[in-house]
């Protein structure tokens, strides 16, 4: 990996979030970004991981959630790629779009992951230059850096705790 | 860096066999569903290879409002044991929170406990 910065999302005093990310990273982004697009009109299983199934024990069920959600997740995505697009040259963004930056690029990593078949023990070192998928293993890490920096980034954002969740 | 876009879609991937293993047989489907109406619904999120630790935590505490403490062992209770209970409620109420969590990429299903 050439130099990236270490803290790409930096959260600034306004609340709004610094972002330094080099412009080969944003241009390699640009055109996944737009893969995606075209890959969630279609049906391919790449997808499957974006809209799980709901109802294991109930397959009338899950079909009924299925025709009634679908559409909406489909369409949550489209904003977060169009939100990421609209301000992939920002230098400042605000919380919401850092939050559709954060689905956009959890969405893609999970599309990309399953393509490449990724492992639970999965590291940067494993890449491989030779391999044919090397640009989508470039990819993969530029995604798990920036998924990294962001959920950094907005963890300190989070509002103080609100419920104390079941019992383990 | 920078190397040329490599296509993501369909085609390579068919047939290489995911590692995702579906929690599919998990339970018989009731039967005397009559009988379960009252029943509450938990909502289970399962461990999948590609959600990092963190970004699953930090979902927990988006969505839920539950402390750091409470999310991060949510988070450990999936990825140690292969899921966990989330969130309980009505079938509405778990629906709901099924799909959020869907619409952040999480594994998520419901079930009538």
């Amino acid at each position: 990996m050439p130099l990236i910065p270490k803290r790409p999302i930096r959260r600034t005093r306004d609340g709004r979030f610094e972002i330094n990310v080099p412009r080969e990273e944003r241009e390699v982004l640009k055109g996944y970004l737009d893969q995606l697009r075209d890959l969630l009109l279609s049906d391919d299983p790449l997808l499957r991981r974006l809209f799980p199934t709901a109802y294991p024990d109930d397959a009338e069920r899950d079909a009924e959630y299925q025709r009634l959600m679908k559409g909406d997740l489909i369409e949550s995505r489209f904003v977060a790629i169009e939100t990421m697009e609209a301000t992939l040259d920002a230098t400042s963004i605000d919380e919401a779009e850092l939050n559709r930056w954060m689905q956009a690029i959890n969405s893609l990593r999970l599309v990309v992951g399953t393509r490449l078949d990724v492992s639970e023990d999965w590291s940067e070192v494993d890449i491989d230059e030779k391999d044919p998928d090397f640009g989508l293993w470039v990819l993969y890490e530029i995604l798990t850096w920036l998924l990294y920096a962001i959920v950094n980034a907005l963890s300190a954002a989070l509002p103080p705790p609100t419920a104390t969740g079941p019992e383990i | 860096m920078s190397p040329a876009p490599t296509p993501i879609t369909a085609s390579m991937i068919m047939g290489t066999g995911a590692s995702m293993t579906a929690p599919m047989e998990v339970e018989e489907p009731t039967q005397d569903t009559d009988l379960d109406q009252e029943q509450p619904w938990i909502v289970l999120v399962w461990n999948d290879p590609i959600n990092t630790m963190d970004y699953v935590t930090f979902i927990f505490q988006k969505l839920f409002g539950y402390s750091l403490e409470k999310a991060q062992a949510l988070m450990l209770d999936v990825h140690q044991k292969g899921r966990a209970v989330v969130s309980s409620g009505s079938r509405e109420k778990a629906e709901i929170d099924v799909f959020r969590l869907h619409d952040h990429g999480l594994w998520a299903t419901m079930q009538q406990d």
